[in-house]
């Protein structure tokens, strides 16, 4: 299981590892580490050389390819990976000039002072200069300037350019990659293939991953800022496991045709496709307004977060709030096939719980299916002591979580504490920024 | 990840604010290069008989091949860059292959096709100590040698753009 969830980390580290390596053996180390500016100047070429491998593979990354999906252990992961390689990236690239600097400063301030400044150097250093301000920005953007989803999603498409300027910095130059053909190849090969993969991403896989077509068949407002919409297709149908999400673009006059991601609720074994919207930013307040016979699009499933696959047949579901939505799908789907399943369906109050009374009935229909409604107004935040007095012990059971960040957050720490086993707890955190 | 993302660029910003206003202040202090330690040129052979007339052939280069002591043949002029080896933009590691040993190939097509500047060539000038199979004695050799050690470092003033590359 720790294989198989981190096989897409341990292939990103081999991908950085064959440049190192290659490094290593291509020139003598007495020579690169034989006093401290030489070592320094070596360390700042390492940094360069695996800074722009990093880069280029995040490129390749941020493409939502369903086998990266499955690789990285649904898209939630890959997201992570793909923060946590950036962040990486930027820093190794931010040290690299500095580590360089070193040896001018050993000759003079001003000299090492006009290697950094833009235009005074050769166009190879200055694409690298340019590449680097340029990075700095929408890392900036990504990490501090907190815009919303879509502004930021736009700002983050320029990491294109960067890339490119990166590349061209990492060609011109005379470097370990000039000079050894092997690195040469593999840095080219890789930024190649990251450029195209980037370029797809950002600009034209929206328009080519419209995979299915459905037409939307009822709006209905559940209450104040819950919406379910119900919707059908007449082609190609999607094929899904409960628990997964899809990403959803519209076309109406209502929104506009940005892609956002939302868990199914339906279950994959009857025709209607289901989601469930919460408003909460200025693309969702909309939502309502759309319209029977107004089309959507989809692209996916994405996502590993399902009762199926999981080895514990004893299962607790902790859904808050609108977190509730792919459980829908699981409960509805649920068939009796030695699954024991405790869903906790948590909200603020009663009239959040729009879902109660249908979630009830399946529990009264399936045997193997038990709920629990709690309400933070009446009862307080749910814990996992409760959890564990109510369900009978926690022992060989898996424990799901779905919803806001903290309320995931809080119960895992709490489950953690009373020694239920990492691997047990499965959740699906978001974040896109 | 985050917390790695403000480190690196505070520490970034930290060193590139200190590195171009040193570079601001020194302006004027550059311009006057520090000299290296002078040495007393015969402490350096003792035993060798200094005022001996010696051939500067390839057995005599061929002795200077280590990073410590670094003698280079370059269209039949011989160089000591021993002094120069830790500032090469290519990193010493690129010049260390061919101490004691012909770098003409070498230093013509940086061994990747391209020449080196005009300005390396003048730098080299520089490093200077004879032709091959010059007839001459230890004394002027290590004379020569000594010379050398106290060239300006490159960057103070001209700039050539070779030694700005990244490696």
């Amino acid at each position: 299981m720790y294989f198989r969830k981190n096989i897409g980390w341990m292939t990103v580290m081999f991908f950085c590892l064959v440049p190192v390596l290659m490094w290593l053996v291509m020139s003598p180390l007495a020579y690169r580490f034989f006093n401290l500016n030489t070592a320094l100047t070596s360390f700042g070429q390492i940094f360069g050389l695996l800074g722009i491998t990093l880069f280029s593979i995040n490129l390749i990354l941020s493409n939502r390819l369903m086998f990266f999906d499955r690789f990285f252990w649904g898209l939630n992961n890959l997201y992570n990976h793909h923060r946590a390689i950036g962040s990486i990236s930027f820093s190794l690239l931010l040290f690299h000039p500095l580590l360089l600097v070193i040896k001018y400063l050993a000759i003079s301030t001003q000299s090492a002072a006009l290697f950094f400044w833009p235009f005074g150097n050769l166009p190879g250093v200055n694409f690298g200069i340019f590449a680097l301000f340029l990075m700095m920005v929408l890392i900036v953007i990504t990490f501090y300037a907190g815009l919303a989803y879509q502004n930021w999603k736009l700002t983050h498409k320029f990491m294109v350019a960067t890339f490119i300027l990166a590349v061209l910095h990492a060609f011109y130059i005379t470097s370990d990659i000039s000079r050894n053909n092997f690195l040469r190849f593999y840095i080219f090969g890789i930024a190649i293939i990251g450029l195209a993969a980037g370029f797809y991403q950002a600009f034209l896989s929206r328009y080519i991953n419209r995979n299915f077509i459905y037409k939307i068949k009822q709006v209905t407002r559940l209450n104040n800022e819950i919406i379910e919409i119900k919707a059908y297709s007449k082609a190609r149908t999607i094929k899904f496991v409960p628990g997964q999400f899809v990403f959803v673009s519209f076309i109406s006059e209502a929104v506009s045709g940005e892609l956002h991601p939302f868990s199914i609720s339906s279950s994959p074994h009857v025709s209607e496709f289901e989601i469930v919207v919460k408003s909460l930013g200025d693309f969702t307040k909309k939502i309502k307004n759309l319209k029977p016979g107004d089309v959507m699009f989809l692209e996916g499933p994405y996502g590993k977060f399902s009762f199926q696959g999981i080895l514990q047949k004893n299962q607790i579901w902790l859904a808050g709030g609108v977190g509730i939505t792919p459980y829908l799908s699981m409960a509805r789907s649920l068939e009796d096939s030695g699954f024991s399943i405790d869903l906790y369906y948590c909200t603020g109050n009663k009239e959040e719980a729009v879902y109660l009374d249908e979630l009830q009935k399946i529990a009264l229909a399936k045997i193997n299916f038990r709920m629990v409604s709690w309400c933070s107004s009446e009862n307080g935040r749910i814990n996992a002591k409760t959890v564990y007095r109510m369900s009978g012990g926690l022992a060989g059971k898996a424990i799901l979580l779905c919803g806001p960040a903290s309320f995931m957050k809080d119960l895992k720490e709490q489950f953690l504490k009373l020694n239920v086993k990492r691997n047990n707890i499965y959740s699906e955190e978001f974040k896109f920024i | 990840m985050k917390k790695l993302t403000t480190i690196s660029l505070f520490i970034f910003w930290m060193a590139l604010t200190a590195t171009l206003a040193a570079g601001l202040i020194f302006f004027q202090n550059n311009k006057s290069p520090a000299n290296g330690a002078s040495q007393n040129p015969s402490a350096q052979n003792p035993g060798v008989n200094v005022a001996a007339d010696t051939i500067l052939n390839l057995t005599e280069i061929a002795r200077h091949n280590t990073p410590a002591d670094c003698w280079l043949l370059i269209s039949n002029k011989v160089y000591n860059v021993t002094s120069y080896l830790g500032s090469h933009p290519g990193g010493a590691g690129t010049i260390i292959p061919y101490c004691g040993a012909d770098a003409t190939l070498a230093f013509a097509t940086k061994d990747i096709g391209r020449p080196h500047s005009s300005g390396a060539a003048a730098l080299l000038t520089n490093y200077y100590i004879g032709d091959l199979n010059q007839t001459t004695t230890q004394q002027q050799i290590q004379q020569n040698v000594q010379n050398t050690k106290s060239v300006p470092m490159p960057g103070g003033g001209g700039r050539n753009g070779e030694e700005f590359e990244d490696d």
